[in-house]
C-alpha cells in the first residue's frame, strides 16, 4: 500500500521536469516512465479525504482534495499522462518534455486543488506550460497561434481570477464547491472556465492552436484544458440550466465546420469541441445519471481522442503532411495505425462495444428522463452526424479514399504502444462498462447493453454510414479543398483586437487593484514593496536587451507595446505576469 | 509490409454485400426488442435508422452552405 507521499502530486510531476534537466538520454526516459506511473498509483492508493493543509497569509490551502468527483478525474489525468509519455519518448526535444510534465502536472493540480489559491496558481500554470507545446513546433504559423493561444489563456485566466476575487472578498463564500450561477462574480468565473471549456463563442483557441501544436503535443493538449474545464465546471455550477444550452450547442455546429476542414487535426478540434458539448450538458442537467455520464465521458474521451491525435499525428510525424488533400491510402503501409484510428473513430461515434457507447448514452437518456425533447433531439443530431464529419471521414480521408502515392513505414514502436494501449482500452471499456461505472461520483444502476438501445444505435450509425457512402459516390459530399473556413477567431486576428486590447487592460486593472486589496496589503510593507516592483523590474531587465527584437512586425509591436504600459503605470502585478511569461517563452525558443 | 486488400474488387463485392445484410438485419431486429421508455415518437418502427440517414444528410448541406460563406484561400490570414 502506498499512503500519502507527503508532498502534493503535481509536485512529483514539478520534481519530474526539474530532473529531465540532466539531460542524460537514458535517465531521461526512466524519469518521463516513472514520474506519472507513481503519480497513477498514488491516486489509486490514496484514500479519499484532504491532504496538505497550509496556512498562508490568513487563507487556508487545500493542496490535495481527493473525493468522489475528483477521483476519477484523477485517475484518466494521471494514466493519460502515462500514455502521453510513452507515445512522446522518442524525441529529445527537453523543453516539450518539460512543458508536458509541467502541464500534465498542473492539470492535476486543478483536479485535486481544495482551494480558490491554488486551483487559480495551477490553472495559469497549466496555460504556460502547455503554450510551449504549440511554440515547439516551431514553424511561423505556430509562434503566432501559440501568441494568440496564450494571450486568450490569459484573458480566460483573469476572468476566472477577477470571478474569484469578487467572491472571496464579498466574504460569503465557503471555498471551491457548489453555487448558485448568480450575481457577476460567478459570471465571470463562469466564462473564465467556459473559455478553457471551448464554450461557444470562446471556443476558437482550441481550433486554431490544437491543430499547430507539435505532434506530441497536441496528444497532451487534447486530454487535459477541456476536461479540466468541464471537471470545474461540475464542481462549481453543476446543474446550471444555460450549461445544458451552451452544451447542446457545441454539438451541432462544430460537425458543420468539421465537414468541411482540410487539416485532420483541425477535424478533431472540433469534435473535441462536440464531445465536450455532450460533457457540458451532461453537468448543466446536474442529475446523478447526468454527472455520472459526464465524469463517464470524459474519461472515455479522453482516451479516444487522444488515440486519434495520435494516429493523425503518428501520420504526421512519418509523412509530414496532415492535409484531407495530400494524403490517401496510407492504409498499405500504415496498416497498424489505420487500424487504431479507426478503433478511435469507432469509440468516439459510440459504437455498441466500443467506450463512447457506454458513456455518451448515459447523458442522452438523462435528458430523456428529464423530458428535454430539444435538448435530446440536438444531442441526438450531433451523436448521428458524428459519422459523416469524423466517424468515417477522417479514417477515409488519412487512410483510403485516393491513394496519393504515399508509402510512409509505421510510426516508432513507442507510438505504436501508446496507440495499441489506448486502443486497447477503448474496447475493454466498451465491453467492460462496470470497470468504469464503479468509480462514477454516484452509485450507477445505468444499463447501456439494453437490447433496443443496441439496436437503435446501430441504426443510427449504420445509416449515417449508408448516407456518407451514398453521398461520397454521388457525389454530393463535401470534396477535399484546399482552403481554410472562418471561424469566430477572425475577430481577433483581422485587425479587431487590437483594438479591443485597450480595454481588456483597462479591465485587468480592475481586476489589480483587488488583487492589491486582498492579498499584497496584507503584506509587510518592505515585502510589499519588493512583490510590487520586482516582477516589473525583473521584466523589464529581462526584456529590455529582447526590445530591439520587438518590431517586425504588428505582433511585437504589440508586445513592445505591452512593455511601454508597464514602464508608464507600476504596480500593474497581472501584466506583469503575462509579459514576464511572453519574455520567458521568447528567452526559452 | 503491404497490404493491398481493400482495392481487390472481390473483397470490396463481399464487403458490400456484408454491409447490406447487416443494414437488414438491424431493421429486422427492430420486431425483436422491447421498447418501455423514452418519447412517444421513438416508439416507431425504424425511427432511428431514418434519424441517423436524414441527420447525416441534414449536416452535408448545412456545411456546404456554411463552405460558401466561410471558405478562405489558406493564405487569408497571412496576407
Amino acid at each position: 500500500m502506498i499512503g500519502d507521499p507527503g508532498i502534493p502530486i503535481p509536485f512529483i510531476f514539478y520534481l519530474g521536469a526539474v530532473l529531465l534537466l540532466i539531460r542524460i538520454r537514458i535517465l531521461e526516459r526512466i524519469i518521463l516512465l516513472l514520474t506519472p506511473t507513481l503519480a497513477f498509483l498514488v491516486v489509486i492508493f490514496l484514500p479519499k479525504g484532504d491532504y496538505h493543509n497550509i496556512y498562508f497569509l490568513g487563507y487556508n490551502l487545500v493542496l490535495t482534495r481527493l473525493d468522489a468527483l475528483s477521483y476519477p478525474f484523477a485517475i484518466i489525468f494521471s494514466l493519460m499522462a502515462i500514455l502521453g509519455f510513452i507515445y512522446s519518448i522518442h524525441h529529445e526535444d527537453v523543453i516539450q518534455h518539460i512543458s508536458a510534465m509541467i502541464y500534465s502536472g498542473s492539470a492535476l493540480g486543478v483536479i485535486l486543488a481544495g482551494d480558490w489559491f491554488s486551483l487559480y496558481v495551477y490553472w495559469e500554470l497549466m496555460a504556460i506550460s502547455s503554450t510551449f507545446l504549440i511554440l515547439a513546433r516551431k514553424t511561423d504559423s505556430s509562434t503566432k497561434a501559440a501568441y494568440r493561444y496564450f494571450m486568450v489563456h490569459i484573458l480566460g485566466g483573469l476572468m476566472l481570477l477577477a470571478g474569484i476575487l469578487m467572491e472571496v472578498s464579498s466574504g460569503q463564500n465557503q471555498g471551491v464547491g457548489p453555487m448558485e450561477l448568480k450575481g457577476t462574480g460567478k459570471w465571470l468565473m463562469f466564462w473564465g472556465i467556459a473559455l478553457n471549456g471551448a464554450i461557444p463563442p470562446l471556443h476558437v483557441w482550441l481550433k486554431d492552436a490544437y491543430p499547430e501544436s507539435t505532434v506530441t503535443g497536441g496528444v497532451f493538449l487534447s486530454a487535459f484544458t477541456t476536461k479540466s474545464a468541464v471537471y470545474v465546471m461540475a464542481r462549481l455550477f453543476m446543474g446550471a440550466e444555460v450549461l445544458i444550452w451552451l452544451g447542446a450547442i457545441m454539438t451541432i455546429f462544430p460537425a458543420f465546420y468539421a465537414l468541411i476542414e482540410n487539416d485532420l487535426r483541425r477535424i478533431l478540434s472540433y469534435s473535441l469541441v462536440n464531445q465536450v458539448g455532450f460533457m457540458m450538458c451532461g453537468v448543466g442537467i446536474g442529475t446523478q445519471l447526468a454527472l455520472n455520464g459526464a465524469v463517464a465521458h470524459a474519461f472515455c474521451h479522453i482516451i479516444y481522442k487522444a488515440l486519434l491525435f495520435m494516429s493523425t499525428g503518428a501520420v504526421l510525424h512519418m509523412t509530414g503532411k496532415i492535409k484531407c488533400t495530400e494524403l490517401g491510402g496510407l492504409y498499405k503501409t500504415m496498416p497498424l495505425t489505420a487500424l487504431f484510428c479507426i478503433i478511435g473513430a469507432a469509440s468516439n461515434s459510440a459504437f455498441p462495444l466500443f467506450s463512447g457507447f457506454i458513456s455518451k448514452s448515459m447523458i442522452i437518456s438523462a435528458s430523456a428522463h428529464e423530458g428535454l425533447l430539444p435538448i435530446w433531439l440536438m444531442l441526438q443530431f450531433g451523436s448521428a452526424a458524428v459519422i459523416v464529419y469524423l466517424g468515417l471521414r477522417v479514417p477515409y480521408f488519412a487512410f483510403f479514399g485516393r491513394d496519393r502515392g504515399l508509402r510512409s513505414k509505421e510510426p516508432p514502436g513507442n507510438m505504436l504502444i501508446a496507440m495499441g494501449i489506448c486502443g486497447f482500452l477503448c474496447v475493454y471499456l466498451g465491453v467492460n462498462p462496470q470497470a468504469l461505472y464503479r468509480i462514477l461520483p454516484y452509485p450507477v444502476d445505468y444499463i447501456p447493453y439494453t437490447g433496443v438501445h443496441v439496436v437503435c444505435q446501430s441504426q443510427l450509425l449504420f445509416f449515417g454510414i449508408l448516407a456518407f457512402y451514398l453521398m461520397l459516390k454521388g457525389g454530393v459530399y463535401p470534396p477535399e479543398l484546399k482552403a481554410i473556413n472562418l471561424d469566430l477567431d477572425w475577430l481577433y486576428r483581422k485587425g479587431l483586437g487590437y483594438y479591443i486590447m485597450p480595454f481588456v487592460f483597462k479591465a485587468l486593472e480592475v481586476v489589480n487593484g483587488l488583487f492589491y486589496d486582498i492579498f499584497v496589503r496584507k503584506f509587510p510593507s518592505g515585502l510589499r514593496w519588493l512583490i510590487l516592483t520586482l516582477p516589473r523590474t525583473l521584466t523589464l531587465v529581462i526584456l529590455s536587451p529582447a526590445k530591439p527584437f520587438f518590431t517586425k512586425n504588428r505582433f511585437q509591436n504589440f508586445v513592445s507595446e505591452v512593455l511601454e504600459r508597464l514602464e508608464e503605470e507600476p504596480g500593474s502585478l497581472s501584466m506583469t505576469f503575462a509579459v514576464g511569461a511572453i519574455a520567458l517563452i521568447w528567452l526559452l525558443l | 509490409m503491404k497490404f493491398d486488400t481493400f482495392t481487390n474488387p472481390k473483397v470490396l463485392k463481399v464487403g458490400n454485400l456484408l454491409f447490406y445484410l447487416l443494414l437488414l438485419a438491424i431493421l429486422i431486429g427492430d420486431f425483436f426488442v422491447t421498447r418501455h421508455e423514452g418519447f412517444a415518437f421513438e416508439k416507431y418502427y425504424w425511427f432511428f435508422a431514418a434519424f441517423g440517414f436524414i441527420a447525416s444528410v441534414l449536416a452535408v448541406y448545412v456545411a456546404k452552405i456554411l463552405r460558401f460563406f466561410t471558405k478562405r484561400k489558406e493564405d487569408y490570414y497571412d496576407r
